[in-house]
């Protein structure tokens, strides 16, 4: 038992990268009094905002029930969410169409690829299963937006890149899948649970509803928020 | 006036006990005649058995215009491509064992011969190519992600055949396995990595040296009729057989086998002008080596033993010594490479400023 009186004893504690500022924006008191919220960005790197690194002091200062973990969730969007100087595009498991005039690249080096950006992701999930022993769950990182919305707010050095074109919705919508493929079978390799999207955030198609979508290209809003939360109090029982 | 006896005069190679490498192993340099050099512009590309890919790995570090004409996508890290055989060869067609695989790949990439056997399914239901079962980690996702691929493939085989300067083949086996409806010849049985073997279907097949010298020379035939002006060098591997499927030791195979590819080689490169022989079963498999060229497993040839065969390669082939090539082909990967850092970086930008934002 974790004696130091400056440990957090909120039962429930959200660990991630940038995917958690969504969540943080929609707790309101009562939630706030039960759930942490840590950005590992800004916890560990509170200047600069840059660390990726889970640090395993993490465990001196919390001592919660339920862990919900979200490393990563953009490595999809650096692989593919604009068109790469040679345009491509890939088959799945379940979908053999492919968009006309593209390199077609075979799943197996899409997901290898997308495998290895998402080590840094994996390595935080790997240090949080030997630095904690209470229950810890994956949340499974938001759809794809169907279309990036020209309001959207983007960062200058963006704005300058997206000469390149955004890629279609469907090369975006599979490598989306594809990423949440890996992040399911080292959620099932670590024995940890893992979460989907919360029912009702989706259209037919699979992407997410703007509703739900913020002002940038790659992250859920508050609103979303409120709905991982929503599945994260039902599970955990609080 | 006239010799003593026929011996008088010949040069010391044609005698034993004058061979430096006696007391020198590291000297041992079996060529004496050569046909052509290799420029550092001609184009070189290499196929065969496992051997050959040592070969490949050399030229391609040494300064020979190694031809890779399939290519991974440049977005896909080369370390990566690497694991899916790209580059392994000039194209990803992997290990072609016997001369007959290789007639039956141009055959198929030029559309003269299609296999009845077109795609295997894995015990993990994964498809894999029957004709390069191994080239693909994991396998492919769908029937029509392999047959993509293949085309592909079939296109860069066009390109290798049509632009080499140089062919480097490597002969490996003679045993094989036939598929007996059409005469496909697979590089592993059916069954080893794919597919489920039948005994209606498919048989096992030892060439002799009449077929294979044929098979050769209609690979060398049909090669010319598209590049007149290609070369050959045909080697043998000196990596013994793996495992026989005829009821005898592995090792009296394995004399068998490369007697028989040293024999058709020999006729081959005697039948054909600009085809050379090139030793490296001598090299690394003569009494001067003392066995010093074969890893623990007596089997694996060690990189002192490549190191030596392909330094004779270098310094009677090579008109150069000079850095890597493939400019091209190098700058769009370094292009794509430079895409995914500018987007990771525009990423950590972009969850930054959604933090700002959003707190």
């Amino acid at each position: 038992m974790k004696s130091d009186k400056n440990i957090s004893h909120r039962p429930i504690l959200i660990i991630g990268n940038s995917h958690t500022t969504a969540i943080a924006a929609a707790l309101n008191d009562q939630t706030r009094s039960i759930i942490d919220v840590v950005n590992l960005a800004s916890f560990f790197d509170p200047i600069n905002r840059r660390n990726k690194i889970l640090h395993p002091e993490i465990a001196d200062l919390f001592n919660p029930e339920h862990i919900f973990c979200s490393f990563g969730g953009s490595e999809h969007s650096v692989f593919g969410l604009l068109e790469a100087p040679t345009k491509f595009d890939f088959m799945t498991e379940s979908c053999s169409q492919t968009e006309p005039d593209r390199d077609i690249i075979t799943y197996g080096l899409v997901r290898t690829t997308l495998s290895r950006a998402m080590r840094g992701a994996m390595n935080n999930t790997q240090k949080l299963c030997a630095l904690f022993n209470c229950s810890i769950t994956h949340i499974c990182t938001p759809p794809p937006f169907r279309n990036i919305s020209e309001d959207a707010i983007l960062p200058r050095r963006f704005q300058e890149s997206l000469d390149l074109g955004v890629s279609p919705p469907s090369i975006r919508k599979k490598l989306y899948e594809t990423h949440s493929n890996i992040a399911r079978e080292l959620c099932a390799s670590l024995n940890i649970a893992f979460l989907d999207i919360p029912l009702g955030t989706t259209d037919g198609d699979g992407f997410l509803y703007s509703k739900f979508c913020s002002k940038d290209p790659t992250h859920a809003n508050s609103l979303y928020g409120e709905l991982v939360i929503k599945q994260i109090l039902e599970i955990t029982n609080v | 006036m006239s010799k003593k006896h026929p011996y008088v005069g010949m040069p010391d190679y044609q005698f034993w006990k004058n061979e430096q490498a006696i007391t020198q192993p590291e000297l041992f340099d079996p060529i004496t005649n050569i046909s052509f050099k290799i420029g550092k512009n001609d184009s070189v590309v290499t196929a065969g058995s496992c051997f050959a890919q040592h070969v490949a790995k050399y030229l391609s570090n040494s300064g020979f215009t190694f031809s890779v004409t399939e290519f991974a996508h440049p977005i896909i890290p080369p370390e990566i491509a690497a694991k899916f055989n790209y580059g392994v060869f000039t194209a990803r067609y992997g290990n072609i064992y016997t001369a007959r695989q290789l007639k039956q790949l141009l055959d198929r990439a030029y559309g003269f011969f299609e296999p009845i056997e077109s795609v295997w399914l894995t015990k993990e239901n994964y498809f894999v190519d029957p004709f390069r079962p191994q080239i693909q980690e994991g396998g492919f996702v769908s029937e029509a992600e392999l047959i993509m691929d293949r085309h592909v493939h079939y296109a860069a085989v066009r390109k290798a055949i049509e632009s080499m300067s140089v062919f480097v083949f490597t002969l490996g086996l003679t045993e094989s396995w036939i598929d007996v409806r059409d005469g496909a010849i697979f590089p592993l049985a059916p069954g080893v990595a794919g597919g489920v073997f039948t005994e209606a279907h498919f048989a096992f097949k030892n060439f002799e040296v009449g077929e294979i010298v044929e098979d050769m020379q209609s690979s060398i035939d049909f090669i010319r009729a598209r590049n007149p002006n290609a070369k050959f060098v045909i080697t043998v591997s000196p990596v013994p057989l793996n495992a026989t499927a005829i009821d005898r030791h592995v090792f009296v195979s394995t004399t068998y086998s490369k007697a028989v590819l040293r024999v058709a080689a020999e006729k081959i490169c005697n039948d054909n002008d600009l085809c050379d022989y090139f030793p490296s079963f001598e090299i690394i498999t003569s009494p001067y080596a003392r066995g010093r060229y074969y890893g623990p497993d007596c089997r694996e040839v060690t990189e002192s033993g490549v190191n030596h065969v392909m330094s004779v390669f270098l310094k009677q082939y090579g008109e150069f010594i000079g850095p890597d090539r493939n400019d091209a082909t190098n700058k769009d990967v370094e292009a794509a490479q430079q895409h995914i850092e500018n987007m990771e970086s525009l990423m950590s930008v972009l969850c930054d400023e959604e933090q700002i934002t959003n707190q």
